[in-house]
């Protein structure tokens, strides 16, 4: 089970609210490869995989990916606070206010609410940790694209800080990988799936 | 005043602290037998300890756990929340 | 040219300063501890079935992967299935050939007999390799933290360019 801590793993504290802003991060918590994506494909996969490293480390960067859809939830609130009616038009945050005023809801920029469709969780450890490597890159390059268009440096350097971390997490999943590899038969890593078929007789 | 800065500056240290032990975590999930990694865990992982404990006496729980259960009230639900922006 | 965000703050002359540290750091010569793979050394329990495939001998460390890739390493003058000397003026890899590239690489290049000295030879085909990472490059945990990690080794900054930055939209990329 999870424990909470009352703080946030790295510190948001955005002086100036900006709903145009708003609009795009919204992306890195309900988008394709945003961090409730990331956590919930971590911490669903780890049910299957045969090897503790690995279950360990999809249930340990899981769980930081919740903090960072902590991260972002707080982003999205300083930055919707004490809205006026001209800035909420103006920005075209009206579309989003109107359905959720400014709460903080799992949505992308484009309007298409958070899905499970964006996660994969095959139960074989090569196509999981294979995901999870490529999860990490499109969750970068989305911060990537983040830290293009905006110029609040309040804002620029929680995000920098979490586009560091998808860095930090594709090491550890080509380290998760690796151990998969010295686990599995390099012979033939295809010949059977270690996460559900029992290992096969030594004469086939 | 004076004191808001000492909370403030103990809060931060708690967030580097815990930082670099959960970085190291990470680093032993997939290196296990690293010692100079559990070493560095354990060093800063007694570091944390310290500065929760004086942290939480002082200010308030930052986990439900570390509550001061002697105080005549429920003080998790008293102090900012992290997304606040009056927040550290 | 890059361009990047001007931040006036401690962070941004760090930036510079990490960016310098980790090229000087960046040598040819890594230690067989890398090419092995595995991830842990002198620990008999990750044999890798790998060495007994390639008839290699195993890693002193003892962990069982083969050296195989470390060997062609250390002894890049020939490719190791022809003895072809590979030099940059002799081949080039997919017909464009750089002069100013004036460097003996093989580990890029293919020999003029057409043998591959990739530092993977030898690995099974259809899976990707992942290097290991050592301890080392720790940072302090006040720097780690406003750097988003506690290894050197993995600090990769963003650098955008910025039309804004050539003068507002006109465009001016780069």
């Amino acid at each position: 089970m999870w424990i909470y801590e009352r703080k946030l793993q790295y510190p948001v504290k955005i002086k100036n609210p900006n709903p145009l802003y708003a609009k795009i991060i919204i992306s890195q918590l309900g988008g394709p490869d945003g961090e409730l994506a990331a956590s919930t494909r971590y911490l669903s996969q780890r049910f299957s995989m045969p090897y503790r490293e690995v279950s360990g480390i999809l249930t340990d960067i899981g769980t930081e990916e919740l903090a960072h859809v902590e991260m972002v939830s707080a982003i999205l609130y300083q930055l919707t606070r004490n809205l006026c009616e001209e800035e909420i038009k103006k920005s075209g945050f009206d579309t989003y206010f109107v359905d959720h005023t400014a709460g903080v809801y799992p949505i992308a920029a484009s309007g298409v609410p958070f899905d499970a469709k964006y996660i994969g969780v095959k139960g074989d450890v090569l196509a999981d940790l294979n995901e999870d490597l490529a999860a990490e890159q499109k969750a970068r390059v989305t911060y990537d694209n983040l830290l293009r268009l905006i110029d609040d440096r309040d804002v620029c350097e929680p995000l920098s800080f979490l586009r560091e971390r998808e860095l930090v997490h594709y090491q550890r999943f080509g380290d998760a990988l690796r151990i998969a590899q010295d686990r599995m038969d390099s012979q033939n890593f295809y010949g059977w799936n270690p996460a559900f078929d029992r290992k096969p007789d030594s004469r086939k | 005043m004076h004191d808001m800065n000492e909370q403030k500056r103990l809060f931060r240290m708690i967030q580097q602290v815990s930082f670099v032990l959960y970085e190291t975590a990470l680093y032993l999930d997939t290196h296990p037998h690293c010692r100079p990694a559990l070493a560095y865990f354990n060093k800063y992982n007694a570091r944390r300890r310290e500065l929760m404990e004086k942290y939480e006496s002082k200010y308030g729980p930052l986990t439900m756990y570390g509550q001061n259960c002697s105080s005549d009230h429920w003080q998790w639900v008293e102090t900012p929340w992290p997304w606040e922006y009056d927040c550290q | 040219m890059e361009h990047r965000k001007e931040y006036t703050s401690h962070r941004d002359m760090l930036d510079d300063a990490m960016l310098q540290r980790i090229l000087a750091d960046m040598t040819d010569e890594r230690d067989d501890t890398r090419f092995c793979g595995c991830m842990s050394h002198g620990d008999s329990r990750y044999q890798s079935s790998r060495s007994e495939r390639t008839g290699n001998s195993p890693c002193d460390k003892g962990c069982g992967s083969a050296r195989q890739a470390y060997e062609n390493r250390q002894n890049r003058g020939n490719c190791k299935i022809c003895d072809e000397r590979q030099t940059c003026g002799d081949h080039h890899p997919r017909g464009e050939w750089n002069p100013a590239e004036n460097d003996t690489c093989p580990d890029k290049y293919d020999c003029v007999s057409g043998h591959s000295a990739s530092l993977l030879r030898g690995y099974p085909l259809a899976m990707v390799y992942s290097p290991n990472q050592e301890w080392e490059g720790i940072l302090e945990a006040e720097e780690a933290l406003d750097r988003g990690t506690i290894f050197t080794g993995l600090l990769f900054p963003w650098y955008p360019s910025r039309c804004k930055d050539n003068g507002g939209c006109g465009c001016g990329r780069n």
